[in-house]
């Protein structure tokens, strides 16, 4: 009995605790909502005197309306002139001026030229502006960039004023402000620690690949010819196809002696390109003839859009030409690959696996000797500039990270010694490495310039040869070009390799070269092939072994790190360095700031961001401490401007008030001056359309459901079919607008008249359900009263019935209208994101709804768009319950009970 | 002269005067039938009234339908027309030359006659100018036509319905057999509307399968949604395997259903057999709010707060775990910044309340009677609701799941803002995934072009949304009835 007790408060206890999650979600919901658009209701405003000069704001002295309207970077200058004269030091230092310029929005002087325009007797007047902040600064008074910490300041304080630096002493005082810089510390070097765990453990994973690799390198030598040119084949198969086939024929055609094939081979690449490059010029010729036509039609029906649909016509077609252009080249290359020499086709191979001229190469004759000489030479020559421009580079770079470095040093040397252990000996390393470079291809420019003894056909493959070895020395990085043509040729096709297949030419070419090669039955094929596969594990285990040290090193850097960060809190006389990526310390002293360098518990030293009038001793309880906990790093408002922000809070030079701009305001980029009014006028247009369209329709087609439709199957099918569009995903809609209105019909793109149709055929189903209850709901005695005194069927449905149903009716139709003003994806779908800078004027204007720009603000990058959409939600929602109340009072006031 | 016709608003004009003429014509037929029996109308069939919107009905109609016509054809028949009298000067162009300036002519015609045809500082080609005179002054004659077919048909309608009027004219039976009509194409507007959407999706889906095989669209596990310009181009080439995207969806609506499923049976049983009539009043509203706010905020509410909560829990469960197993290599669970469970988490909540409202119905139609024979046995409440309602509402229950999935399953804002855009197949509710909708939402957003397959293919994800929900719905509303029909 008690067991069944049990269960039964159990199975309560489920339908309590469902209830509860329910409403629990929806508090969550609105309180979070509610919360963060509370700061988008206010704004910081900068309220000043603003003196308007004449010779600034109206040069001509005319009064010209339109000429002062026009005039709107004299006013923000004239803003900026004020701000600097109120922080006259910001007005030396030009990254500070720019810094000072951006605490008022950009377009804050557009509203104030306006109104000048308006009355223009006002110039050379004095005016009392008020110009909406920056939305970071904004952000800042209310409190949502930063956390902050103030301590009073206890006990006397000493203000030592160097030309650079500023000295404070107190006994003590500052023990609480470093003791929680400390703890911080303390929290960073645990993540250091556990950075450094990480490390291991990733450098534990390289081991075991080193070892894996080496396993497999010794297993090569083992392995028979067969399987290791499968091997090859494998890796070669994965790693692309077009290339690696064309090198393959070449290194067979080199072990065979079979040029035909290669010959044929190179046609046929260069015709398939040509025959892409054709197709797709065609295809992209045939688009631009497409987008002429739109906007052709386009511009017959005077749509904005002609002019976008022309230059995409333009650029179809300027792409199909320079692809025809290609084809032509392409086409010339196919014949002329017929008549490549076998020196040429040699070069060609080469030149695809990056390669030394191959031993085909030596069987060149006499004949492309003195071309191959100067094209090496050519090459040679381009290297060289090209290498000693890299080297140039690479000292301005390591000159650059040495600056960095340097002022790195006193404020922060770890991290300045980071810097230089990874940037700096990377960059030395680099620089070394160029310059071998360069010495190799300078010397090897100093051989080739001797005289060339001649190569006679037919020579020994083994016999050295200068032009060969040459080659040699310049490979890989040096490609030797046979003539114009191959070059460009070749240059084309390693580019599209790299770029289409990802296709690594050094690598995947080169093997598949010898594995033609092999193919061919090439002498020492095998050899070539083990030797190549060997050095392509050497090369993985050498990026292995690289990145194990590096790993190491940084493990290291990271635990030495912990190391500091753990001593420097644990010994409060050395004090701590601040630098741009700790929280920012402010000392407010003596009708200045002084931003804190290094803290200890009795001294602080760092340097003014506003004056200190004078320097001496101040007593306790005149000057304080504040801690910014977010590091300036990790801000966009900087230390200087959240000082000046304080600064004119504190004179009421900055004013907090309502945001009306929220509902004036068409869209904007600017999120401090972006408003709603746009959304507003869009919502209620497309609600003009959905009511006049659906209330009617809904109500008529219910009618003859209910009272007139004979019971057969076309009345069932209606039925069904209602039933289902009610069911139907809101965004399949969508794509009926997007086909029908827009595409098949034609009507203009983001206009409320398509996003009316579109959210009438949403709410129809609604409506059409919603009457029909309220007409079943009316007594069949009304009905049958009428009928009895000689009414006809449509005079007693239009007198009698629809009369005492039209409560049920309205009731149902705003439920309805409602759920369509909250409707966002078929708007998306119908093109109503587009970024609409006026309210719309008429249902054929582009325009944009409130819910369309909940949705395109939530996605805004800067963190005011947040509150902005908050608020814009709270607005939408007020909007929703609003007609939703009105519904529920409708049906309590006009329900009639039978 | 005709092309200041083109440019007024005649036709407009004519609505008006058709609107007041109506109102005459109402009058007139209602003095008319009036004036037959000389004040006597107990001896027409029709109240005088009826006969007045008779002939308002007879003079209107004729106009309006040759004024509608012409809104739609107008213009386009006017322009051909004037194509068919191309100017030989520009018939000789060559085929883009020719576009342009007919373009240019037909743009012109636009214009109104009172700024002067050419801009200030704007030259205009001679052959030009001609030629949009031409059209413009076609356009005035095709538009003259039809003001006058339409004045002339409404006048020779009311002069008909006049003469017409008769003491035995049947006129009410005939005015309410229009407006029978009337009701019944509105009634038709639903199946029109089925039918839009079925042949709209069904063709833009044959012309994407003409492009892409339905078999990678069926079957295939990469999506990339692009357009590749050549046919076996191979680094960028679009991809159309739907199955992540299907998956997708099905993980979300899974998560979702998962939350809302035991949440509205719990608190349906509960409104329904537990709770007293005040509770019920206040905690059904609570309900009802929860389903009437839109879901973009619902979206909005899982970018702000469920994605971090989602995303800290993850990486707390993924110390937790490596802290318990510091064997385990790397993250175990790599929590994304949008996930698969804020986006379901959120969803389910959204459906709470269509769950628990559907669930509601079907429990409170179980007959009393099965509940009185349970009590009688000396079962409690939740027996009775676990062994007799339950079984007994449970095809209801499961239709009114039905019914909750198709709805996830369409649902777009929330998976929009909140799932992420990743094609992928994952077990792990941490990752980002994409769906149907979010795919949709994709690629039609912006300026679309319909010949592309990538514009297609969203119509090709739409048919197969809407044939899920379509047989959903059809499935669970068949299993309502037949359950409803069996208890009543």
């Amino acid at each position: 009995m008690r067991r069944r007790y049990r269960e039964e408060l159990r199975f309560r206890s489920y339908g309590v605790a469902a209830i509860l999650f329910a409403i629990t979600s929806l508090c969550v919901l609105l309180v979070s909502i509610v919360t963060e658009a509370v700061s988008a209701f206010s704004r910081h405003d900068l309220s000043i005197d603003l003196y308007l000069d004449p010779a600034v704001v109206d040069p001509s002295g005319e009064r010209d309306p339109e000429a002062i309207r026009a005039n709107v970077s004299a006013f923000s200058d004239l803003i900026r002139g004020e701000l600097r004269e109120l922080f006259p030091d910001a007005a030396e230092d030009r990254d500070l001026r720019r810094q000072l310029a951006r605490m008022v929005s950009t377009l804050s002087a557009e509203e104030i030229a306006a109104r000048v325009a308006r009355s223009p007797e006002l110039v050379g007047s004095t005016l009392r502006i008020e110009a909406p902040l920056s939305d970071r600064i904004d952000l800042y008074l209310k409190g949502l960039v930063t956390g902050q910490t103030v301590w009073e300041g206890v006990g006397s304080a000493d203000v030592l004023k160097t030309s650079e630096v500023i000295e404070i002493r107190s006994q003590g005082a500052f023990s609480e402000a470093y003791r929680a810089l400390a703890d911080r510390l303390a929290d960073e070097a645990e993540g250091r620690k556990q950075l450094a765990g990480a490390s291991e453990s990733a450098i534990v994973r390289a081991d075991e690949r080193i070892g894996a690799l080496q396993a497999e390198r010794t297993k090569l030598a083992s392995l028979g010819a067969e399987s290791l040119s499968d091997i090859v084949r494998q890796s070669v198969i994965d790693e692309g196809e077009d290339l690696s086939a064309l090198s393959r024929i070449a290194g067979r055609a080199e072990a065979s002696g079979d040029v035909q094939t290669f010959r044929a081979a190179l046609g046929s690449a260069f015709a398939k390109r040509a025959d892409d490059a054709n197709r797709e010029a065609d295809e992209l010729l045939a688009r631009g003839d497409a987008f002429q036509r739109k906007a052709l039609e386009a511009e017959a029906r005077g749509e904005p859009n002609a002019e976008t649909r022309r230059i995409q016509a333009r650029t179809a077609y300027l792409a199909g030409d320079r692809r025809k252009v290609d084809a032509t080249r392409f086409e010339e290359l196919v014949r002329s690959a017929s008549d490549l020499d076998v020196g040429a086709l040699a070069a060609t191979s080469s030149l695809l696996t990056s390669r030394p001229l191959s031993p085909l190469g030596r069987v060149v004759g006499s004949a492309n000797e003195d071309m191959l000489l100067r094209s090496v030479k050519e090459v040679n020559q381009r290297e060289i500039a090209a290498a000693e421009a890299a080297v140039t580079d690479q000292i301005a770079r390591i000159a650059g990270i040495e600056a960095r470095v340097g002022t790195l040093k006193p404020v922060a040397p770890e991290r300045a010694e980071a810097l230089a252990d990874e940037g700096l000996s990377a960059a030395r390393s680099k620089l070394r490495r160029l310059e071998r470079d360069l010495a190799v291809l300078k010397s090897t420019g100093v051989r080739l310039a001797s005289p060339v003894p001649a190569v006679s056909a037919g020579d020994d493959p083994a016999a050295t040869n200068p032009i060969i070895d040459d080659a040699a020395v310049l490979a890989p990085n040096a490609a030797v070009a046979p003539s114009a043509v191959l070059f460009d040729l070749t240059e084309f096709l390693q580019t599209e390799a790299e770029a289409q297949l990802g296709l690594d030419l050094g690598g995947a070419a080169a093997a598949a070269y010898a594995l033609g090669r092999f193919e061919g039955g090439a002498v020492g094929a095998e050899a070539e092939l083990r030797a190549l596969m060997t050095a392509r594990l050497d090369r993985e285990l050498e990026k292995v072994r690289a990145d194990k040290l590096r790993l190491e090193r940084k493990r290291d850097r990271d635990l030495k790190a912990a190391a500091d960060l753990l001593s420097v809190a644990a010994n409060p006389s050395a004090g701590i360095v601040l630098d741009d990526f700790s929280p920012t310390l402010l000392v407010e002293i003596a009708g200045g700031v002084v931003k804190a360098q290094r803290i200890s518990e009795s001294q602080v030293v760092g340097r003014e961001l506003i004056p200190l009038s004078s320097d001496g001793t101040f007593a306790g309880g005149t000057w304080s401490i504040r801690e910014l906990l977010v590091p300036e790093a990790d801000r966009l408002v900087t230390d200087h401007q959240i000082v000046w922000a304080d600064q004119l809070m504190k004179e009421g030079d900055i004013v907090r008030q309502a945001n009306t701009s929220l509902l004036t305001h068409a869209d904007s980029t600017y999120p401090e001056l972006a408003g709603l009014a746009a959304g507003l006028a869009g919502s209620f247009w497309i609600m003009l359309v959905t009511l006049t369209l659906s209330l009617p329709v809904g109500v008529m087609a219910a009618i003859y459901l209910e009272e007139f439709a004979p019971r057969n199957w076309l009345t069932d099918f209606i039925e069904v079919n209602i039933n289902n569009l009610a069911a139907v995903p809101s965004i399949v809609f969508g794509l009926l607008g997007a086909a029908v209105f827009i595409n098949f019909f034609d009507l203009p793109r983001s206009s409320p008249l398509v996003g009316g149709l579109v959210l009438s055929l949403i709410t129809l189903p609604t409506i059409i359900i919603a009457t029909r209850a309220a007409l079943g709901a009316v007594p069949p005695s009304i009905r049958e009263g009428a009928l009895a005194v000689g009414a006809s069927l449509p005079q007693t449905v239009f007198h009698h019935v629809l009369p005492l149903a039209a409560p049920g009716v309205l009731t149902g139709a705003i439920i309805g209208l409602a759920r369509a003003l909250g409707e966002t994806a078929p708007l998306l779908l119908i093109g109503m994101v587009a970024f609409v800078a006026d309210p719309p004027e008429s249902m054929l204007d582009s325009a944009t709804a409130l819910p369309v720009l909940v949705y395109k603000w939530s996605s805004g990058a800067e963190r005011a768009w947040q509150p902005m959409t908050s608020a814009a939600i709270i607005i939408l929602l007020i909007f929703m319950f609003a007609m939703n109340a009105l519904a529920v009072y409708l049906r309590r006031r006009l329900e009639r009970r039978w | 002269m005709f092309e200041q016709i083109a440019h007024s608003r005649l036709a407009v004009g004519l609505l008006a005067v058709l609107a007041i003429g109506a109102f005459v014509a109402f009058f007139l037929g209602r003095r008319r039938a009036i004036g037959i029996v000389s004040g006597k109308t107990r001896d027409l069939h029709s109240r005088p009234n009826y006969h007045g919107y008779l002939v308002a009905l007879t003079f209107l109609l004729p106009g309006l339908a040759v004024l509608a016509f012409n809104a739609i054809l107008g213009e386009v028949l006017a322009d051909r027309m004037a194509l068919s009298r191309l100017p030989a000067d520009i018939a000789s162009l060559d085929p883009a030359a020719k576009l342009e300036r007919i373009s240019a002519a037909h743009e012109l015609a636009e214009r109104p006659l009172s700024d002067p045809f050419a801009l200030e500082g704007e030259t205009i080609d001679p052959s030009v100018r001609a030629y949009a005179g031409l059209a413009a002054e076609i356009r005035g004659q095709v538009k003259l036509a039809a003001v006058a077919l339409a004045s002339f048909l409404s006048l020779i309608g009311l002069a008909f319905a006049l003469i017409r009027i008769r003491r035995e004219l049947r006129a009410r039976n005939q005015v309410e057999g229009a407006i029978r009509a009337l009701l019944m194409i509105c009634s038709g507007v639903a199946i029109a509307t089925t039918l839009g959407i079925v042949l709209s999706l069904v063709f833009e889906t044959a012309r994407f399968f003409g492009e892409v095989p339905p078999t990678e669209f069926l079957f295939g596990l990469k999506w990339s949604a692009q357009t590749n310009i050549r046919p076996d181009q191979v680094g960028s080439s679009g991809a159309f395997g739907a199955v992540p995207l299907f998956y997708g969806s099905l993980l979300i609506t899974f998560i979702a259903m998962v939350v809302a499923a035991p949440v509205g049976l719990f608190s349906a049983i509960y409104l329904s057999e537990y709770a007293g009539p005040r509770l019920r009043r206040s905690v059904k509203p609570i309900l009802e709010v929860l389903a009437g706010v839109p879901t973009v905020v619902y979206g909005f509410f899982a970018l702000l707060t469920v994605a971090p909560a989602v995303r800290a829990f993850g990486d707390w469960l993924n110390d937790l775990i490596l802290a318990a197993a510091p064997w385990l290599e790397g993250p175990v669970i790599d929590a994304q910044p949008t996930s698969a469970l804020a986006a379901g988490l959120v969803m389910g909540v959204m459906i709470i309340p269509f769950v628990s409202s559907l669930s509601d119905d079907v429990i409170n139609a179980a007959p009393q009677s099965l509940r009185d024979g349970a009590f009688a046995l000396g079962a409690t409440k939740s027996e009775t609701v676990r062994h007799v309602i339950l079984p007994a509402a449970l095809p209801g229950v499961v239709a009114a799941l039905l019914l909750a999935v198709s709805r996830a399953v369409g649902e777009t804002m929330i998976v929009v803002m909140a799932a992420g855009q990743r094609a992928q197949i994952t077990p792990d509710p941490f990752q980002d995934v994409t769906t149907i909708t979010v795919q949709i939402v994709d690629l039609l957003t912006g300026d679309t072009e319909f010949d592309s397959p990538k514009t297609l293919s969203a119509f090709a994800l739409g048919f197969g949304l809407f044939l899920i929900t379509l047989l959903f719905n059809l499935i669970a509303q068949r299993v309502v009835k037949a359950y409803r029909e069996k208890y009543e």
